[in-house]
């Protein structure tokens, strides 16, 4: 027995490399920048596709799989739980520090937050326990101390002394 | 097509800072020499904020160690769950941790600050006979920063007047401030208004500030109100008059009083409503899995915990634990000095998960583990009679204590 089909109702989202990708109004709303664009009323979900010059195919796909995973897998028994940290663990061993900087940008540009705040803290796990010359070198930050003051800083552990005195 | 070249510009200060506010503290320390604008940044009120804010879901401990051989106080911080696994490999036999001055306690720990208070007396009591005045300080500590601020204004209290005085730390996140309360009592005096008194010290400020009276009679077994939710909370009695025997302490004449730090205007919340309920030992006012929770000694015969599941809903209260000494393998025997006091079992923190009470025995000074699940009971013997044991929740932050 043949069903008719369900009418549309995707998001098309064109990345700046590749074909355009649909995904459904429930993912398309956890990206704040293409949410507004929804409510815009000018807008007509179902004809207009949404250009995004900023963002490739690749990360785009990479912010739907883990958004589609993560609303999959809301629960919180252990298997899931455990399930869940064998995905994230997979998603970010594809990555090499470049591309996670690049996803970092994407996922900042269109605003997901859940997907933003998964890779700061896959970036702080990154950083931890590496020199502040790899730290740098990552940022791409530019040492602008002389080599006098950052071994002052270096020394004292604490920011600042002001107001304390001894017993 | 041609596909247009993304500029790749480097990361804003806001995603930096969002990265950054989920490493814990010691790596920012080191992190401030990567450039001026981070160090400048990791400073920043509202990268403090955010920070706090990560930081409060990985709760370690603040332990209290008074050496019971040495009578000498230290201070540590550790992870919960290596202390609840091997508390013996967190407390040596020479207790670690920082020696602490004797005239100075410890009063709360809230948001990374440790509030200790001192007093010219050295063990904050109103022993001393020769002085009609008790001078009371505080200081702030940022145990992870290595940051104490200066004494806080000095408290002068009446000693002829007031007996006992119960102090609580905590922060209103309304006015974003850190607050210290001093409880003091009276019990001798006649008139309800001459009973207590209420004093507020705010972090920052050059003085002290009375409040509105405390609305019933502290029960200050404790002398430490326990900081919930933006609220001080302390035991307190119901109808107290001169004369009265806080020996004999029924649960249905005990109230909590609960003080709002932001509007500084009280509520009570009643106890467990038990019914034909012998006298309770030790009634203790606790925070253990983010609720208040009361203890009690029952006929010394058991260990008994409620809790509080919903913050000021009194039909909330729970029973968690009512478990015999026999169980806990604790030999009770009676206390050897007439009085108010017996021994007995106080709750030091919980697991992580919630299975796991840990208890310290004060006629042995043994710690206990009691598996809440499975009714398990296991005993960290090796620290028997070495420690008397206190612990507060602690956040490691970078909040300044000034």
């Amino acid at each position: 027995m043949a069903k008719t089909p369900e009418p549309k109702r995707t998001i098309s989202l064109k990345p700046c490399d590749g074909d355009v990708i649909e995904v459904s109004p429930m993912i398309a709303k956890q990206m704040q920048t293409i949410q507004s664009f929804i409510e815009d009323d000018s807008f007509i979900a179902t004809t207009t596709i949404i250009p995004l010059p900023n963002v490739t195919a690749f990360q785009l796909s990479k912010i739907i799989d883990y958004l589609n995973y993560h609303s999959n897998s809301k629960a919180v028994a252990d298997n899931v739980k455990e399930s869940t940290k064998k995905f994230d663990e997979e998603f970010l061993k594809e990555l090499e520090h470049d591309k996670l900087k690049e996803l970092l940008h994407a996922a900042n540009y269109l605003n997901v937050k859940e997907v933003l705040d998964f890779l700061c803290q896959a970036v702080a796990d990154l950083i931890q326990d590496k020199s502040v010359k790899f730290v740098r070198k990552f940022f791409g930050v530019v040492n602008d101390y002389s080599v006098e003051e950052e071994e002052d800083i270096r020394r004292t552990h604490a920011w600042a002394f002001e107001g304390v005195e001894e017993d | 097509m041609e596909i247009p070249a993304i500029d790749q510009p480097g990361l804003s200060d806001d995603l930096i800072m969002e990265i950054l506010s989920w490493l814990p503290v010691i790596y920012l320390l080191q992190f401030r020499c990567v450039c001026k604008s981070w160090k400048s940044l990791i400073s920043l009120p509202s990268f403090v904020k955010l920070h706090l804010e990560r930081s409060l879901k990985n709760v370690n401990l603040f332990l209290t160690l008074n050496d019971l051989n040495e009578n000498a106080v230290s201070l540590m911080c550790c992870d919960k769950r290596s202390f609840l696994e091997y508390p013996s490999s967190v407390i040596s036999d020479h207790g670690g941790g920082v020696p602490l001055k004797d005239k100075y306690w410890v009063i709360g720990s809230c948001n990374g600050l440790i509030c200790l208070h001192g007093s010219t007396f050295e063990d904050g009591e109103f022993e001393v006979a020769e002085y009609d005045c008790g001078e009371y300080w505080f200081r702030f500590w940022n145990p992870t920063l290595g940051l104490r601020s200066k004494k806080s204004p000095l408290l002068c209290v009446d000693l002829d007047h007031f007996d006992a005085i119960e102090c609580g730390f905590g922060y209103d996140k309304a006015s974003d401030t850190y607050k210290v309360v001093a409880i003091l009592s009276n019990t001798s005096a006649k008139e309800d208004s001459e009973r207590t008194q209420v004093k507020v010290y705010t972090l920052g400020d050059h003085c002290w500030r009375d409040i509105q009276p405390f609305p019933a009679f502290p029960y200050n077994f404790e002398k430490q109100g326990r900081f919930l939710s933006g609220t001080i909370n302390t035991l307190a009695l119901q109808n107290f008059s001169p004369g009265y025997n806080l020996g004999k302490v029924s649960i249905d004449q005990l109230v909590i009083v609960s003080l709002d730090l932001g509007k500084e205007t009280y509520q009570q919340f009643l106890l467990p409503d038990v019914v034909n309920e012998a006298p309770i030992h030790n009634p203790t006012l606790v925070v253990l899995m983010d609720c208040l929770c009361l203890s009690y000694d029952y006929k010394t015969t058991h260990f008994v915990l409620w809790q509080m599941k919903e913050y000021g809903i009194e039909k909330s209260w729970t029973q968690v634990v009512n478990i015999s000494y026999e169980h806990l393998q604790i030999q009770r025997f009676p206390f050897p000095l007439p009085g108010p006091r017996f021994y007995s079992s106080m709750p030091l923190c919980v697991s992580e998960n919630g299975d796991v009470l840990m208890l310290i025995d004060d006629q042995q000074y043994e710690m206990i583990l009691y598996n809440m699940r499975d009714n398990k009971v296991q005993h960290a013997d090796i620290l028997k009679n070495r420690f008397q044991i206190f612990a507060e929740d602690y956040v490691e932050s970078l909040v300044l204590p000034w």
